[in-house]
């Protein structure tokens, strides 16, 4: 659920978003796609610290990299993959 | 170009004691201090060969490498593509603006949501496919699950009959082989053209919920698609959507019945989300599309410290690149438990990653979370050596795949 105090921020870009639908099925609960053109819709711009996998994992499998997830404390981050690719 | 050194001509053959894995001179190459390197095709056009994880996803995603094979300097697959598939200009081999305006045409049937909404159905399909498999004793995993399950539903998305698939079916593996004359290709390419126009004549007459009723009821009758792409549009649909996903359940089935005790944790399994990482990592490990994505440069583009000049032609092959230690630890390895199975390359990456992902995924995920419940004592009906596999084309797989189990 969505938590104001969450250090988690999420944004997305829907001019690059290319409908893969990567990220509404790794973060059902964070991300949609639009019924007719399958393009991204933020469903929590901050999501609970139970969704931080998902959404680091959303992030890195978006084949245009329209997913930028932000963090309050760099420190806690971690990856989805071993290697962080651009 | 010319050059005096012999260059390596990929794709290479396969070692078939290990015919799980590519080629491993193309493996070679990933874990040398050359992974880019120059190779030459089937006509010896040179093109850069990207073998690694970082590098391949980093030219899928840049746009300034061309999908379109009408680029100078495109290392199309084979003759037989040069022919067809090559000639057409559709979602695989369009480049942007227009890919992007086509696929938001076609995109509502591939959402998460609407894959979801037709689970059932294909549950359904599965299940009847099974029962027949039962109600027999023996069973072709190929002829009598892997291509039967995708075809019903992509010609159920499509409109297309599937009383018609001996014919799509014969001339779209035409398409795709690599042992195809041009001159058989082309004729093959024409058949299906034909076809699909003559379907949507029909379309037009009598429209039904199907993709093809609305690509001719909307984008033909208001002019944003012209009839030859509306063709086109349902072509790369009907091929793109059975060969690949066919041949991944066909091959993934006979990897788990060389990995039973994966195959075992899959049967005791009723959690969706494992079933989905199993299926994530048997598409990296198999990546059955496995002659590398092409694209030719646009403009002079650095990878990997490498310089690829506008006009010079690129080969990512992505399944050596979902083999690459630096992002799966033991990757030669099938595990089904693999943390990060679902990073794979396997679909591709960038706006050409395949759009029909998630319904392959469903359709996979079925298939594995149904077969091995229903019939726990399945097994090989012929020795492991004696399976032929299927390496003549542009998708991987098994011609055959026999089984048995105990009966009652």
């Amino acid at each position: 659920m969505t938590d104001p105090g969450s250090p988690i921020s999420v944004s997305v870009d829907t001019g690059l978003c290319a409908s893969s639908g990567n990220c509404a099925m790794t973060a059902p609960a964070v991300f949609t796609q639009d019924d007719q053109e399958g393009t991204v819709i933020l469903l929590q711009p901050h999501p609970g610290l139970e969704e931080k996998a998902n959404v680091e994992q959303a992030e890195e499998l978006c084949p245009v990299s329209a997913i930028r997830v932000a963090w309050a404390d760099p420190a806690t981050r971690t990856s989805g993959s071993k290697q962080k690719t651009q | 170009m010319s050059t005096m050194e012999e260059l390596f001509t990929y794709p290479p053959s396969r070692d078939m004691s290990c015919p799980f894995d590519p080629p491993p001179g193309v493996t070679e190459i990933a874990r040398s201090d050359e992974p880019i390197r120059r190779v030459q095709i089937w006509d010896g056009t040179p093109a850069w060969l990207v073998t690694r994880y970082a590098e391949a996803r980093q030219v899928l995603a840049d746009n300034r490498f061309s999908a379109d094979p009408s680029t100078p300097g495109f290392p199309e697959k084979s003759a037989a593509y040069a022919a067809t598939v090559g000639q057409d200009k559709n979602l695989r081999t369009l480049d942007n603006p227009e890919h992007d305006r086509q696929k938001r045409m076609v995109i509502r049937d591939f959402t998460v949501k609407r894959v979801e909404a037709i689970r059932p159905k294909i549950q359904e399909t599965v299940d009847g496919l099974i029962d027949a498999m039962l109600t027999r004793g023996a069973a072709d995993v190929v002829t009598d699950l892997a291509f039967p399950v995708p075809t019903m539903v992509i010609c159920e998305l499509l409109g297309v009959p599937y009383a018609d698939r001996a014919y799509f079916g014969g001339r779209s593996n035409t398409c795709l082989s690599r042992e195809a004359t041009p001159e058989e290709a082309a004729q093959a390419g024409k058949d299906l053209y034909e076809y699909l126009d003559g379907l949507i004549d029909q379309k037009i007459k009598e429209p039904a919920d199907d993709m093809v009723s609305r690509l001719a009821v909307e984008q033909l009758a208001n002019g944003t698609l012209s009839r030859k792409q509306v063709v086109e549009m349902a072509r790369i649909m009907l091929v793109a959507g059975h060969e690949t996903t066919a041949n991944m359940i066909a091959l993934s089935t006979l990897a788990l019945l060389r990995h039973p005790d994966q195959a075992a944790e899959i049967r005791e399994s009723r959690h969706l989300p494992f079933i989905a990482n199993a299926v994530d990592e048997l598409l990296r490990y198999l990546s059955v599309a496995h002659t590398g994505r092409r694209r030719a440069a646009n403009e002079d583009v650095e990878v990997g410290g490498v310089l690829i000049r506008k006009g010079e032609g690129v080969i990512v092959a992505n399944n050596v690149a979902d083999r690459d230690a630096s992002v799966y630890e033991n990757p030669e390895q099938l595990d089904i438990h693999r943390p990060n199975a679902r990073a794979t390359v396997a679909f591709g990456y960038g706006i050409h990653q395949c759009i029909g992902q998630l319904l392959s995924r469903v359709e996979l995920q079925v298939v594995h979370g149904t077969l091995w419940r229903r019939i726990p004592s399945l097994r090989l009906a012929v020795p492991f050596d004696e399976i032929k596999f299927k390496d003549d084309g542009s998708v991987y797989g098994l011609f055959a795949l026999p089984v048995t189990w105990d009966a009652g």
